[in-house]
């Protein structure tokens, strides 16, 4: 089977493949040792069929000069060049295996290096970065594109100098043996040079298309079995199935053709081999008449331009694989040159006052101005002092922008303007790690990795004894449920793990946030898809984590915001209100009209 | 494979064509070295002679072949033979030639038996410079035990020998060579020509029949799907089935292109090989151990290296987990500082994963060297077990560059075999995952003679309606009744799992009720088409989903609707604002999974289309959960104007109280059972489920 795939082009084919260098570096001694292994065993290859055309001259000589009652063939010279032959082919698969063994190690520790940084990389990059990338896009480069690299990037520097030093040296060959039926044979050469590009250029056309079509038709395909409730209710059947048919005639049309098209290379270069065989045959067997040429020699040529064909047709086809490669490449490296976030001051403030107790949780805004988009500032001109244990909620409507200040807090973001300061120094002046250090979190969206539950809590604290884990379940109301569970803390929690319910996760999320004992906190309230118990236990348990810390709350739920010391209400990503309940209500403003549409109708 | 085979059955004529062009390919692939054989031994080594008997002797040469004669033999062979004198005319192998000596021509073919040892003995004599004027039983003697080496195969000694005659009269050898050598090579490449034209008409049919067999293959999969109904679709799972229609098909395309060529190309070639190398019996055992040694390395590998290349798998699969890990998670890592944890684990699965590798990778790389080894080596002492049989004049050089081309082609035909061992049960199970589909029977069909529905709005009634998921246990919903009039609006609330949006899907049929009951118009559901049941109901899905095209096209879905249906359904879904704040308006593209839509926009386009057209059922499946409260409000009292003006009957199942809290009647389920219904307030008086509800999202003195 052909690869059902389309060469992409590399935007900057140089630098990405001067990066590219820069990871095989390491291995240039390997490198070069290889390729001169490789070089030496080509060499010895393609002396094998000269020695054989000799062997087969020496028959031939040997049976003529029998009849002329000559000894006959002289099967000591033949035998002795037979395990010369024999001496050569094996040294040449030895070093063949050696320099696989070189290229697999090298390739294989390319890849390891590439997913390693990419995996540092992430945890260096600014949050930013992920707001306009798609996951599938960040793992496809980790897996698919390092895959790629890996497997090309060996292969293709030891098929292009292969195919050279197979070239070189068979036409050095070819040559040595009769310019004239190498110049000859040469004829032939381009000519299937050209019908190899020919055909590949055409072919690429039909893939192009039929992996247009396949992406159509699985479009289609996906969409209408995602939607198949709709189609159903709607009637949609027949329309759907038009649709089928019509990029389906077109798919089998691009499928048959892209199919046949890259199948047809093969058999007329083939037939191109054959003419020059004949031709070779012709003029070299006058040559043997005039005894300017033996019958071996003519054997070892032909050999040698059957060799001859294969290094130049894989040669085009390598120039794809060389562009999908470094086409990949630059995917990678695109992530591993984006700007990482900026440094650490250089003298950070500690977290500790002089009496070397920790922070005590007040927080500043100060002209605080940002935008995702330095263009599209969304928050102009915040300012706001909370003193340590107070409450705050944040509300306003979907997509208002409700995680953004919590973001800014931990500085996830950078600011376009103004300050924020926490215990009266500013944010930018601890070190990210110590800064973070205050801080609790518990997020809508209950993220837990595949482990066992207790790791999964111990993750906010590593250093945490099994006693403070059970405790901090306790706290989280989640202990009772956890030692249902077969196998209690050492449950492994995996996607595929059922029987543990969304709001039973943000639960154990609590837990992690109890465990930490954050002096500031950040709570993003569950809004659905909680059954009413658990959403109870949830509330209650966010409740008791909120008492005697600075808390940010993420509010969905009017008892929560009644009962805020503060209350920041935000519309399109700015801050529209700012104040207490009884403030805001008094004010009939954007909240007192968000307040009331809750209730009437 | 059977179902391959059904697929296979009308193209059973293509196919016997695809398996006649390949017999023929693989005839003219095999012949081609014969020829080129020819070439090199007849044309090359032996001058292009081809004949057993000289077509022209001078009478010189006559004379001395004659001493090796006996008396009688003497005569017979001059009888046939014409005396030509010296100074005529003749024409050997399209060459004038006038002559210079007597020469006998040849023109009778019974002699050639005759003629064999005197020719022989006279070539010996003349190549070992032996007087003929001595006495000749003498040199008999002394030629014949040079004779015993060459044992009876004298034809290859007397080409050479009728070359020197042919010199000695003048005839040209170089042009008789020459012409040979063209003459056969024009043959060969006819054949070659022949084999490229038979070898594209081969893939054609077969690229086009594969293809063919395939889109055939997934629209039968694909109308089938459609046709499910959601007990089937919940049965495979929907990513299941996309995986099966799309991928799993286009790897039965490849299959079936593998079959038609390699699979059908091995066993003919293979076959007919071997025939041919049986041709050399004394030499063709050693192909049995070329292949013996390759058969035996690939499977000592493959067996040491497939659990191995499982265990990679699984290692790629944590490698993706763990990075999705961290993409997911990356606010949790980051704030509370483990990142460097996170990466440690990282590195524990990207160094093992390289280890495994490593090992997995040197071990496949076996293979190529010993193959190439092989093969080569086979070569080789195809060359020196020829050399023997050569020696005897059992073969040729060009019978022996037959062989080993042969050879090449035998062992190549064992590989594939090999190859196609492991290959195809993989894609077998591609095949089993879509006759799972194709053999799976339908479970909601329409009655042969539906009846038909009334135009205007009736009664919908659930009669002690209870319902089992297909293979399930435990039921999820039991013993449900309520009556839907004209006019009235619905609501259903309870906590996930609780069965409001099965009882939803049980109106339109997309399941059928496992015991009870559920009529429209005083018809059970299940006797009317499904196509009328449907046009009668509105559908809003708990996810909101669009699909690729516009606005316009993703409210029409399918419909033909006037502009005044669809002004009226985006007005009410409270969707104006979404149109005008894109660019190009009701023809905004959506892009594949509607991402360029909010998830509030996405609901409310998805209710425009449920309300495009005049329905008698709107049913909305938790659809207003990320609509903000003020339009929530605004869309429900633009609803409510609808269903006075239309009768209609509504039905909403929701999780905010404040959606439904002025719905007609609202059921509160629980774990299946209607637990209360009746009015929001009768509601908070006497349901204690309903009431923990509205505690979790109002406080008291709100919901008084």
């Amino acid at each position: 089977m052909p690869p059902m795939r389309i060469a992409e082009k590399p935007k900057n084919f140089k630098t990405t493949a001067k990066q590219l260098a820069s990871y095989v570096r390491p291995y240039y001694f390997k490198i070069i040792l290889s390729l001169v292994l490789m070089v030496i065993s080509t060499v010895m290859c393609i002396y094998g069929p000269r020695l054989i055309g000799d062997v087969t001259t020496a028959i031939s000589n040997g049976i003529l000069s029998k009849y002329a009652g000559g000894p006959g063939i002289d099967f000591k010279t033949i035998g002795r060049l037979i395990i010369i032959i024999l001496a050569i082919y094996s040294v040449s698969a030895l070093i063949d295996y050696v320099v696989n063994l070189l290229h697999i190690n090298i390739a294989v520790n390319i890849s390891y290096r590439l997913r390693d940084d990419i995996s540092k990389k992430i945890n260096r990059l600014p949050l930013s970065y992920f707001d306009n990338q798609t996951h599938g896009d960040v793992l496809s480069r980790v897996t698919n594109d390092v895959d790629n690299i890996s497997n090309q990037l060996t292969n293709t520097i030891s098929q292009v100098l292969n195919s050279l030093v197979n070239i070189v040296g068979v036409l050095f060959m070819m040559f040595s043996i009769s310019w004239k039926l190498t110049l000859i044979s040469l004829v032939v050469v381009p000519l299937s040079g050209i019908i190899a590009a020919l055909t590949v250029k055409k072919s690429q056309g039909y893939f192009r298309a039929h992996s247009e079509q396949l992406g159509k038709i699985n479009g289609h395909i996906e969409e209408m079995y995602s939607g198949h409730l709709l189609v159903k209710t709607y009637n949609y059947e027949d329309k759907s199935i038009e649709r089928f048919n019509e990029i389906n005639d077109k798919l089998f049309d691009a499928a048959h053709k892209s199919q046949f098209y890259s199948s047809v290379m093969m058999p007329l270069t083939g037939f191109l081999q054959n003419v020059g065989y004949v031709a070779v045959c012709l003029v070299g067997g006058f040559e043997v008449i005039k005894r300017t040429m033996n019958i071996g020699d003519i054997q070892a040529f032909t050999t040698y331009v059957r060799r001859l064909q294969r290094p130049i047709s894989s040669i085009a086809q390598l120039l794809n694989t060389i562009q999908t490669m470094v086409a990949a490449a630059e995917r990678v490296f695109a992530l591993l040159n984006e700007t990482e976030e900026i440094k650490d001051i250089e003298n950070p403030v500690s977290i500790y006052d002089d009496n070397n107790s920790i922070i005590e949780g007040n927080v500043t805004f100060e002209n605080v101005k940002f935008g995702y988009n330095p263009e599209k500032i969304i928050i102009h001109d915040f300012s706001m002092y909370v003193a340590p244990g107070k409450n705050v909620a944040i509300v306003g409507p979907t997509g208002a922008g409700k995680t953004t200040l919590v973001k800014l807090l931990m500085r996830f973001y950078e600011l376009n303007g103004g300050a924020i300061y926490v215990d009266n120094k500013k944010i930018n002046d601890f070190t990210r790690k110590d800064l973070r250090s205050i801080f609790g979190m518990v997020l809508q969206d209950a993220w837990l990795f595949d482990g066992t539950i207790k790791e999964n809590i111990r993750f906010s604290k590593p250093d945490a004894t099994d006693e403070e884990i059970y405790e901090a379940c306790r706290l989280a109301h989640v202990d009772r449920f956890i030692k249902t569970l077969e196998n209690g803390y050492d449950t492994i929690i995996s996607e595929e793990t059922s029987g543990i319910s969304q709001g039973q996760k943000q639960l154990l999320t609590i837990a992690r946030a109890f465990l930490k004992d954050p002096k500031i906190l950040i709570l993003d309230e569950a809004t659905s898809s909680v059954d009413t118990r658990t959403e109870q236990l949830i509330q209650d348990s966010m409740d008791q984590l909120r008492e005697g810390r600075t808390a940010f709350t993420i509010a969905h739920r009017l008892s929560t915001i009644r009962n805020a010391d503060i209350i920041i209400v935000l519309d399109k990503g700015d801050v529209v209100e700012v104040g207490n309940h009884e403030q805001l209500m008094e004010k009939q403003g954007f909240y007192y009209k968000l307040y009331n549409s809750q209730f009437d109708l | 494979m059977k179902l391959i085979f059904k697929y296979l059955k009308p193209y059973a004529l293509i196919v016997v064509a695809i398996i006649l062009f390949t017999i023929l390919q693989v005839q003219t692939e095999l012949s081609l070295p014969e020829y080129m054989s020819k070439i090199v031994s007849n044309g090359i080594q032996y001058g292009g002679i081809e004949e057993k008997v000289p077509t022209v002797i001078s009478a010189d040469d006559m004379n001395d072949i004659l001493l090796f004669a006996s008396e009688s033999d003497k005569n017979k062979i001059l009888q046939g033979f014409e005396l030509i004198g010296k100074g005529s005319t003749i024409n050997i192998d399209k060459q004038e030639l006038i002559l210079d000596k007597d020469v006998y021509l040849y023109k009778s073919d019974e002699i050639s038996d005759l003629l064999e040892m005197p020719l022989v003995y006279t070539y010996l004599a003349r190549a070992n410079n032996i007087s003929l004027s001595d006495d000749i039983n003498n040199i008999k003697k002394t030629l014949d035990e040079k004779l015993v080496s060459l044992q009876d195969n004298h034809e290859s000694l007397i080409r050479v020998f009728i070359k020197d005659l042919y010199t000695n009269i003048g005839i040209k050898t170089d042009n008789i060579q020459n012409s040979y050598i063209l003459r056969t090579g024009l043959v060969m490449l006819l054949i070659a020509a022949i084999g490229v034209v038979v070898q594209l008409c081969g893939t054609y049919l077969s690229s086009k029949t594969a293809a063919k067999i395939a889109a055939t293959m997934r629209k039968d999969v694909f109308e089938k799907v459609e046709s499910f109904s959601s007990s089937e679709f919940s049965k495979f799972s929907t990513s299941s089935l996309i995986t099966r229609t799309g991928n799993d098909v286009t790897k039965i395309q490849q299959l079936i292109q593998m079959m038609l060529r390699m699979m059908l190309m091995a066993p003919i070639m293979g076959t007919s090989a071997v025939a041919r190398v049986l041709r050399y019996p004394n030499i063709s055992w050693l192909l049995i151990v070329a292949i013996g040694i390759m058969v035996v390395t690939m499977i000592v590998l493959v067996i040491f290296a497939i659990p191995k290349f499982e265990v990679v798998q699984k290692l790629t699969d944590r490698i993706n987990s763990i990075m999705r890990e961290f993409l997911d998670g990356m606010l949790v890592i980051r704030a509370f500082n483990s990142q460097e944890v996170e990466e440690e684990k990282f590195d524990d699965v990207n160094s093992e994963f390289k280890r495994t590798e490593l090992f997995v990778s040197n071990l496949m790389n076996i293979i190529g060297p010993i193959m190439t080894f092989v093969m080569n080596g086979l070569t080789v002492a195809i060359t020196w077990f020829a050399a023997k049989q050569i020696d005897i004049d059992a073969m040729t050089i060009g019978d022996m560059m037959a062989f080993s081309q042969y050879a090449m082609h035998v062992v190549m035909s064992f590989m594939f075999v090999t190859m196609l061992f492991f290959m195809i049960p993989r894609s077998l199970v591609s095949v089993r995952r879509i006759k799972e589909i194709l053999d799976t029977e339908n479970t909601i069909v329409d009655k042969d003679n539906p009846e038909l529905l009334p135009e205007e709005n009736g009664e919908l009634v659930f009669d002690n309606v209870s319902f089992k998921y297909p293979g399930a246990q435990e039921s999820v919903l039991e013993n449900i009744n309520f009556i839907a009039k004209p006019g009235q609006t619905l609501a259903f609330i309870g906590s996930t799992g609780s069965g409001k949006s099965t009882i939803i899907k049980l109106i339109p049929r997309l399941f059928d009720v496992t015991s009870g009951s559920i009529s429209y118009c005083g018809k059970d559901i299940r006797d009317v088409s499904q196509k009328q049941l449907h046009d009668k109901i509105g559908y809003a899905s708990q996810q909101a989903l669009l699909f690729t095209g516009d606005i316009k096209s993703n409210i029409e879905f399918g419909r033909e609707l006037s502009k005044q249906e669809l002004d009226e359904a985006i007005r009410i879904s409270q969707s104006e604002n979404i149109i005008l704040e894109k660019q190009d308006g009701i023809n905004e593209q959506i892009s594949q999974g509607g991402t360029n839509v909010s998830g509030g926009q996405k609901q409310r386009l998805s209710i425009a289309r449920a309300l495009a057209q005049k329905k008698n059922i709107y049913i909305f499946d938790d659809c207003f959960s990320a609509l903000d409260y003020e339009t929530d409000k605004k869309l429900r009292k633009s609803l409510n104007e609808l269903i006075e003006k239309t009768k209609a009957t509504v039905i909403i199942v929701a999780q905010r109280i404040a959606t439904i809290k002025n719905a007609d009647k609202i059921f509160v389920l629980d774990e299946g059972k209607i637990v209360g219904e009746g009015s929001h307030s009768e509601l908070l008086k006497n349901c204690d489920v309903y009431k923990q509800i509205a505690y979790s999202q109002l406080s008291k003195e709100e919901l008084a």
